[in-house]
């Protein structure tokens, strides 16, 4: 189910709402309901593989039991957790990389040498198996208690407000929450808004985007001597992809976490404006922040992180395993976007970039923030470029036309339509790409403009009543796309 | 002070959430109860699938108050000062009319694959006795109207595609109409050939449609359909234009806001003929039949009670979109048999060549696939019947294969040179 669909909004969440809040005085039961409602919005969009679901939800529980049980026999539990990766890692595998494994092989090998039909790809199942994947560790390191029962493993990954798009929660953030967590009205009013706000970002601005991006790389992939894309219009459909998948992810992002303070969860940010950083290193710790600290907390560091053991640095040179966990990381971060050489293609951009800022200690060096910036933004585009397109050779393709290398010249009339046309959607996405509106917002909100506090005060709940009664226009007209990391 | 601002608005949020969710349940029930009542308990996880679909589907269909929404929706693309609408799926010309988008051309390799298909279709129709020709249908942007877009918008301009097919009908030595010399010559107000909040050409355009098509039949064909010209005249017909009454597919699309209505005209003849007609309606297995004059067999006259433009049209010669049509002219028992092999834009001629045949046949391939209730097969119906003269007529966006699926077998040869791919 989508949250920015007339099925969520004013059928799923009312009611969900309303059993919640009528079973209040009981948390218990308020949490079988959230698990049953959560089982019910996968199973919305995935009929099929909600078994699948509850059987992961088991074997993780399971194994969790039994890596708590060992350690408490202080007994070797870590073939527990080959078997537990070896599940998890295996199905994703199964299900998101055989076929791409397949294809390559039946292309270095000249001929179909294995029929395959790829299975279609479970929803969320990246994010959830990650979910998984970090309690059963968490556990296994000490730093979570083992649940007894499934119930609570079963909310925990099923949790449907983050359940298909991240962010990805960590059980021990959550663990706690689940039982004794204080609902308030301040907190649900706040869930309210951010709802709201993830909703206008996602069908306002990450819709217009979409038609912007989808077309220009529609057209861009039809060949350059077919159709002719000037680099004017590529760029545009580029900075309109930018936007498109940062307003979208991000827009998810608010919605769960506005969704979780409904019920009373504090889920753990996952943006913090990336576009105004200076620099890739600086960028992946404002964007999906659940992700990199994910890869941060069970790869990186687990592999010796920037640190590397020195006896062996020693040997083989400073910078070997600091090269080697780096890439690791960003290859597995391109990989779990999806299978196709793109995405890790995509991956291997951000290596050399981080690479090269940690080698010439980038953030350290006094550069100027303009020169920053738009080093940042160059770099972050033209990754999204390899990421947004289906193939490499494509990719290549809009490589040419953004820099007019296919003939393609630079002026471009329907740029001039694209911009005209949305040029509302173009200025209050790059607005609301830096956090001016916050801090004007609070600034507002604590009286240090005067009377602007009175103004805001009125305008609050006009505006975003009103943002939120556009965005039901649009829906009803049918004005929105699945969310992109629905893919992965 | 914020706290309670946001807590002003989780009301205002809860009341619209719970509120849209009891007035959506209690105005759509009868919807929603039939369709759950068409729902059996899935037994597979397909099924569940096809469910939930079904389900989804209703909900965003069915929705309280439908057409505020959508006129919000295009209140606010005015606001924002736009001439596109939903994806650039359509655009607005100065002057407010509607055109959709094309943003590259259609592989011109489909088209010739299409010509091949017109060819076998004309060998089958001459193994009888018959003659067959390929009506063009022009848009307005090709005419001059319709080019007063703003600068860039990716308008959807056929006129090259619609040449392209011609060349190759020619070259296989398939006789064609070309409508446009038809309208140049009428001097019709190249605004006034397309609705403006629709993709079909105005019942003005559509008679000079008719009378172009008569007129280049007689000179192909060496006869005489309509020796004196009556029928023709324009004279002959009452007309009548009702202001503001119709709503096309686009604008039902964009709102009314954003494309206006329309003005709709109803040439109805002054002359008395009688006729019975049969109509299929697309996915019914029922006939509907009519008997009487021009006005009720040919067009209904309820259907100028617009109330609700939205899904009612006046557009409705032949009574709108039907898969398969039998026309008798009760009158005309002698005169020729006329096969139309359409699509939407034949409706009004059709009923405008009506007094001239004995009998016409009208069959509309994207409504008779397989999967129609009541399949129409164009070459089994040529075989089981004899026309005089078959008239296939496709809009070119229909140049497709869902368009016209027939006489797709390769030729055992080529014709004029022209080799088959």
């Amino acid at each position: 189910m989508i949250f920015s669909s007339m099925a969520f909004m004013f059928y799923f969440l009312p009611v969900v709402l309303i059993i919640y809040f009528v079973c209040s005085f009981s948390r218990t039961l308020q949490n079988v309901w959230l698990l049953i409602a959560s089982l019910l919005f996968y199973a919305w969009g995935e009929p099929g593989f909600i078994f699948f679901m509850i059987l992961s939800i088991i074997v993780n529980w399971g194994c969790g039991v039994f890596v708590a049980n060992l350690r408490a026999q202080c007994k070797d539990a870590r073939w527990i957790i080959v078997l537990m990766v070896i599940f998890n890692v295996g199905v994703l595998f199964v299900y998101k990389y055989l076929g791409f494994v397949i294809d390559n092989m039946n292309v270095v090998a000249g001929f179909t040498m294995i029929h395959y039909q790829k299975p279609h790809l479970p929803l969320g199942i990246s994010f959830f198996t990650f979910q998984a994947i970090s309690y059963v560790l968490d556990v296994y390191r000490g730093d979570a208690r083992a649940e007894k029962s499934p119930f609570y493993v079963g909310l925990y990954i099923a949790f449907f407000p983050a359940l298909v798009a991240g962010p990805i929660v960590r059980y021990t953030d959550i663990s706690d929450q689940m039982r004794n967590r204080r609902m308030t009205w301040a907190g649900f009013s706040e869930g309210c808004s951010r709802f709201v706000i993830g909703v206008a970002k996602k069908t306002l601005i990450a819709s217009a985007m979409a038609v912007v991006a989808d077309r220009v790389f529609e057209l861009s992939s039809v060949g350059y001597h077919i159709v002719s894309v000037p680099a004017a219009l590529a760029w545009l459909g580029l900075l309109a992809y930018t936007m498109q998948i940062y307003y979208d992810f991000s827009g998810y992002s608010d919605m769960a976490i506005g969704l979780g303070k409904m019920f009373g969860f504090t889920l753990k940010e996952n943006f913090n404006y990336p576009y105004i950083s200076r620099s890739t290193t600086e960028f992946w710790r404002r964007w999906h922040i659940s992700l990199s600290s994910w890869f941060k907390d069970y790869v990186y560091i687990p592999l010796g992180g920037s640190r590397p053991d020195p006896t062996q640095a020693a040997k083989k040179g400073r910078n070997y395993l600091l090269i080697r966990n780096l890439f690791v990381v960003w290859i597995l971060t391109g990989i779990w976007h999806g299978a196709a050489w793109t995405f890790i293609f995509w991956g291997l951009w951000y290596f050399v970039f981080l690479l090269f800022e940690r080698v010439t200690k980038f953030t350290s060096r006094n550069i100027p923030p303009v020169v920053g910036h738009i080093y940042l933004l160059l770099v972050v585009m033209i990754g999204w470029m390899f990421f947004r397109s289906t193939s490499l050779t494509l990719a290549l393709e809009y490589l040419g036309n953004l820099f007019a290398l296919n003939h393609n010249g630079v002026l471009s009339d329907l740029a001039v339509a694209f911009l005209r046309e949305n040029w509302l959607f173009f200025g209050l996405g790059a607005l609301f790409c830096t956090p001016f509106a916050r801090s004007l917002g609070e600034k507002m909100r604590n009286s240090e403009l005067g009377v602007w506090n009175k103004v805001f005060a009125a305008a609050y709940p006009v505006v975003l009543f009103a943002v939120y009664a556009v965005s039901v226009a649009y829906l009803v007209k049918g004005n929105y796309a699945p969310f992109i990391y629905f893919n992965f | 002070m914020f706290n309670k601002v946001q807590k002003f608005f989780s009301i205002i949020f809860l009341v619209a959430t719970i509120g849209g969710f009891i007035v959506n349940l209690v105005t759509q029930r009868t919807v929603f109860l039939s369709v759950l009542d068409g729902i059996s308990l899935p037994k597979s996880p397909a099924q569940a699938g096809e469910v939930v679909k079904t389900l989804n589907y209703t909900f965003d269909s069915y929705v309280f108050s439908k057409p505020s929404f959508i006129e919000s929706y295009a209140y606010i693309q005015m606001l924002m000062g736009k001439y596109e609408i939903y994806k650039f799926d359509h655009m607005r010309n100065y002057n407010g009319a509607v055109k959709i988008s094309n943003f590259y051309s259609t592989d011109p390799e489909d088209l010739q694959d299409y010509a091949w298909r017109m060819y076998r279709l004309k060998q089958a129709v001459e193994k009888g006795t018959g003659k067959m020709l390929f009506m063009g249908t022009p848009d307005a942007v090709s005419e001059g109207a319709g080019n007063d877009f703003s600068r860039g918008l990716p308008v959807y301009e056929y006129s090259s595609d619609l040449d392209t097919f011609f060349n190759y009908l020619r070259e296989l030595g398939v006789d064609y109409v070309d409508i446009r010399d038809a309208f140049r010559r009428s001097g019709i107000n190249p605004a006034a050939i397309m609705f403006n909040t629709d993709h079909h050409w105005t019942t003005e355009a559509s008679f000079e449609g008719f009378k172009g098509l008569v007129t280049e039949m007689e000179s192909l064909f060496g006869i005489s359909l309509d020796p004196n010209g009556f029928y023709r005249d324009i004279n002959n017909y009452g007309v009548s234009t009702y202001p503001k009454v119709f709503l096309g597919s686009f604008g039902r699309g964009t709102g009314i806001v954003f494309s206006g209505m329309d003005d709709f005209t109803l040439i109805l003849p002054k002359f008395d003929r009688e006729y019975s007609a049969e109509y299929i309606l697309p996915g019914s297995r029922n006939y509907i039949r009519r008997h009487g004059g021009f006005e009720y067999t040919l067009y209904p006259p309820s259907a100028l009670d617009i109330t609700y433009p939205y899904i009612q049209s006046p557009y409705y010669y032949m009574y709108g979109l039907n898969s398969w049509a039998k026309i008798v002219n009760l009158d005309n028992p002698t005169g020729p048999k006329l096969l139309l092999i359409h699509d939407s834009f034949m409706q009004p001629v059709a009923s405008f060549l009506a007094p001239m045949f004995s009998e016409i046949h009208t069959i509309w391939p994207v409504y008779n696939s397989k999967e129609n209730p009541f399949p129409v097969n164009v070459e089994k119906y040529l075989a089981e019947n004899s026309f005089d003269y078959v008239v296939m007529e496709l809009y070119t966006s229909n140049l497709k294969d869902n368009g016209f699926n027939y006489f797709m077998k390769q030729a055992k040869e080529g014709n004029n040179g022209i080799t088959k791919r």
